[in-house]
């Protein structure tokens, strides 16, 4: 299992901010959301792997922490 | 405030009080080494929106681990490309209203451009690389994400 973690608009779309499901890779987690919530396909967003920003597909092993991000709006 | 910890505390519940600031200020007034500081407070501002409906305050939440190690690593940046005596950076998480500030961000250097410079260096880095998001609440009760800028 592995722990989605959504923020901001993400999470609004979902319903919440907090999902733990099986999941091989990252493009296994955007696919199952992307079902689950398709508005989700009109945002684009940033993946973090265990706090670590990744780009492109990434393999996830049990306990790993995925973060869905969008563009960052803070100040 | 130990100024060496590691990580230092970034996020506050609520705005920032312009007391907060004035205390950090005179925090500094016993280090006889700096001679110029820069402070940049970013105050939520009454947008109109398209439906004529004013802001009257964001809500920030962030990812507060992973946005505490991003602060950390610019922060080490700034360290390392301006000559600094001192630098503080506060961010608001939960509701700030109209008028309240949200973001402060203090340099103090030996000489005025190393802390002018790096203030403005960290607000720029601040605003593209941490992990906070802002949701603008309108006078009716609706919400609209905070666009990046």
């Amino acid at each position: 299992m592995v722990n989605v973690l959504l923020f901001g608009r993400l999470a609004e779309i979902c319903g919440q901010n907090n999902f733990v499901f099986e999941a091989k890779d990252t493009d296994a987690v955007c696919d199952k959301l992307k079902t689950d919530f398709p508005e989700m396909k009109q945002f684009s967003f940033a993946l973090a792997v265990n706090q670590i920003m990744i780009t492109g597909n990434t393999k996830l092993k049990e306990g790993d922490e995925v973060a869905l991000m969008p563009p960052y709006s803070g100040g | 405030m130990i100024e060496e910890k590691k990580h230092k505390k970034v996020f506050v519940k609520g705005p920032i009080s312009p007391g907060f600031i004035a205390d950090s200020l005179a925090k500094h007034a016993a280090k006889h080494n700096i001679g110029a500081h820069s402070m940049f407070m970013g105050q939520v501002r009454a947008d109109v929106k398209e439906n004529g409906q004013v802001v009257t305050g964001i809500a920030y939440e962030a990812y507060q681990e992973m946005a505490t190690e991003t602060l950390h690593n610019i922060r080490e940046d700034a360290f390392a490309k301006y000559s600094l005596t001192c630098m503080h950076i506060y961010h608001s998480l939960g509701l700030v209203k109209t008028g309240e500030i949200s973001l402060f961000v203090f340099t103090s250097s030996a000489h005025r451009r190393a802390a002018l410079e790096a203030c403005d260096y960290l607000v720029e880095r601040i605003k593209k690389e941490v992990q906070v998001w802002g949701k603008e609440i309108l006078e009716s009760g609706e919400t609209v994400w905070k666009q990046p800028g």
